[in-house]
């Protein structure tokens, strides 16, 4: 991100509310308690499914049983009755009531008109429907109620049979487990909903840490930071992560002050100087002459202010990366041979020895005017800085795609302690103090290096400064995200 | 989130399930006057001692005394008004009679 957009964020972003995102039922809005309501969820899923694979193994298998013990019965009733016929089936039912050692047993055989035939039953049950097959029915044993399971069964030419048992037993059982699975139902929910509650604990302590900090931060605390657990987990690496963005974000806005500070600084001197010309011109000037040649000077420190802008908007310009869309392989073997000529009438004028060395053919992909102009405003310090009667020498060299321009001199040089500040806006060394110069040089090399995702190294040249600008050869390499200015 | 529905949807639907399960199973019980059974009386009683009288003699050795004191434990219950364990053991004597017979 560039200080221009960091910039542009910190100032929107309170004016223009983010986007809502599509509306969800209010309390779904909480993360955490949409957490918790998908735990509790779960934990009563899982409660719920323990609870009907227990009812089909208890009082599920048991009615299971029952019901096959009848039906097989059924069966060997009816073949009886086809066997034998009627007084067969009559026999076998006494015969059956007989050895019924469980005192369970159910048999109802009654005539066309539901008179009874056989069997243990009084009469056939009133309320047992004739369409339906099973039935559970009341019935009462030696004045005690109980319950019977029942199947009905219609014989050829009227008969009707009813073959059950006695369930009481088993009913009883079933009411137990129904009484004891609503309770643990109940014990679900409320230990499910205490489940809940803790997870949306757990899960609003986690975020407490960041909102906190974050909520500091949009009150102007830019300092504060989210504190690290030390637990390594994933929250912690959340934290860690969004420091780092803070740490980042106060670099840039350190970055932009910094650079707000110094036009402020650096562009009221000349102004001032201009202004005072022009008032003391107005106040003392003699001839017309005197006038005129004040507003000359006036214009030309205001043309020394719109150079620097100028500068910083094509600094900007190069950092907004739109001219990405413009870059092309290109031979810059000329374009160094015309630098050096351009730059040795300079060189010869301070008795300076300018020397090129650079193979036949030099590949880049790029912006071939901004590669110029970096080039040239490495070669335009180490002139300026060059003691009369230095070398400066200007080397180019590929290597497995890269291409590496050297700008090297012997003059002064950047203490290690500045060196990497000297690629900041606005900064200009001890050295520089009687030089012409805005301090904008070495920051737009660095971008136009960014741009071009190479790099500017400064280096000692013991004694001078070696200043290595590397850019890609081939579009492959100039496609490589750059990392951004404020970073290197 | 949609997810989450769905699973809610099913949960709903198990639980529904499970509650007109035993909804059906509680209330069978008690709609209707119940149907007697007649074979927990003393006349049945009396009947099952006839049968058991009628398949001992109807064996060619004399009945093992087990099978003897079965029978008459049952009969002393019926006629004390305990008919239903009565005519447990009652039938239990005949059961163990038709075995004897069977390997007589
Ligand atoms: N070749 C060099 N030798 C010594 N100092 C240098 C050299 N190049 C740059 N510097 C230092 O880095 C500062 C920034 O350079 P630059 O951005 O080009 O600004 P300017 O040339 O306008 O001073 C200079 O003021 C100077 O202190
Ligand atoms: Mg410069």
């Amino acid at each position: 991100m560039t200080e221009a957009r960091a910039a542009d964020l910190v100032v929107r972003s309170p004016a223009s509310p983010l986007a809502r995102p599509p509306a969800h039922p209010r309390f779904l809005r909480s993360a955490a308690l949409r957490f918790a309501a998908i735990y509790a969820l779960l934990f009563g899923l899982s409660a719920l499914a323990l609870a009907l694979f227990l009812w089909w193994e208890t009082a599920g298998l048991l009615d299971r049983e029952t019901d096959q013990a009848i039906s097989a019965d059924v069966q060997s009733l009816a073949e009886r009755w086809q066997e034998g016929g009627l007084p067969a089936l009559i026999v076998t039912i006494q015969n059956r009531l007989a050895e019924n050692v469980d005192d369970n047993a159910i048999y109802l055989l009654v005539d066309p008109a539901l008179e009874r035939i056989a069997g243990n039953l009084a009469f056939w049950p009133t309320s047992l429907p004739l369409n339906r097959t099973w039935a559970e029915l009341p019935i009462e044993r030696a004045g005690i109620r109980s319950l019977a399971r029942v199947r009905r069964y219609n014989l050829p030419g009227g008969l009707h049979l009813l073959v059950g048992r006695d369930v009481q037993v088993r009913a009883e059982l079933r009411d137990l487990l129904t009484g004891a699975l609503f309770w643990a139902l109940l014990v679900v929910l409320v230990l499910g909903l205490a489940g809940a509650i803790v997870i949306r604990g757990l899960f609003r302590r986690a975020l407490a840490n960041v909102s906190t900090t974050a909520a500091a931060i949009s009150a102007g605390d830019l300092s504060q930071r989210v504190r690290i657990t030390g637990r390594g987990d994933e929250f912690d690496r959340l934290s860690e992560t969004i420091n780092e963005m803070l740490e980042r974000i106060s670099r840039l806005m350190d970055g932009v002050r910094q650079v707000s500070n110094a036009i402020a600084h650096d562009l009221r001197t000349p102004i001032t100087r201009a202004r005072t010309r022009l008032e003391d011109a107005a106040l003392h000037a003699q001839s017309e002459a005197d006038l005129h040649a004040a507003i000359e000077r006036a214009i030309a420190d205001l043309d020394g202010v719109v150079a620097v802008f100028q500068a910083l908007l094509r600094i900007a310009e190069i950092e907004a990366g739109a001219r990405r869309s413009a870059f092309a392989s290109f031979d810059a073997a000329p374009l160094l041979s015309d630098l050096v000529d351009l730059y040795g009438a300079v060189a010869e004028e301070k008795g300076i020895s300018l020397r090129l060395q650079s193979p036949e053919r030099l590949a880049l992909f790029g912006d071939r005017e901004l590669i110029q102009q970096a080039i040239a405003n490495l070669l335009d310090n180490a002139l300026k800085f060059s003691p009369p009667g230095g070398v400066v020498r200007l080397a180019a060299e590929s290597a497995s795609g890269m291409t590496a321009i050297t700008v090297a001199d012997r003059g002064p040089g950047i203490p290690p302690a500045v060196r990497v500040r000297a690629t900041e806006r606005f900064f200009r060394g001890e050295a520089a103090r009687h030089t012409p110069g805005a301090g904008l040089g070495l920051a737009l090399v660095q971008a136009v290096a960014q741009l071009h995702a190479g790099s500017l190294t400064l280096a000692d040249n013991a004694p001078g400064l070696r200043a290595v600008l590397r850019l890609p050869g081939t579009a492959e390499l100039a496609a490589r995200p750059a990392a951004t200015a404020m970073d290197a | 989130m949609r997810g989450a529905y769905r699973i809610g949807a099913f949960a709903a639907a198990g639980a529904a399930t499970l509650l007109i399960e035993l909804a059906v199973v509680t209330d069978a019980s008690g709609q209707s006057a119940p149907t007697p059974l007649l074979t927990d009386t003393p006349q049945y009683c009396a009947e099952l001692s006839d049968e058991v009288e009628e398949d001992r003699q109807a064996l060619v050795s004399p009945a093992p005394a087990e099978i003897e004191q079965l029978a008459e434990e049952g009969r002393q219950l019926c006629a004390l008004g305990q008919v239903r364990g009565g005519i447990v053991r009652l039938r239990r004597a005949i059961v163990l009679l038709l075995k004897a017979s069977g390997h007589s």
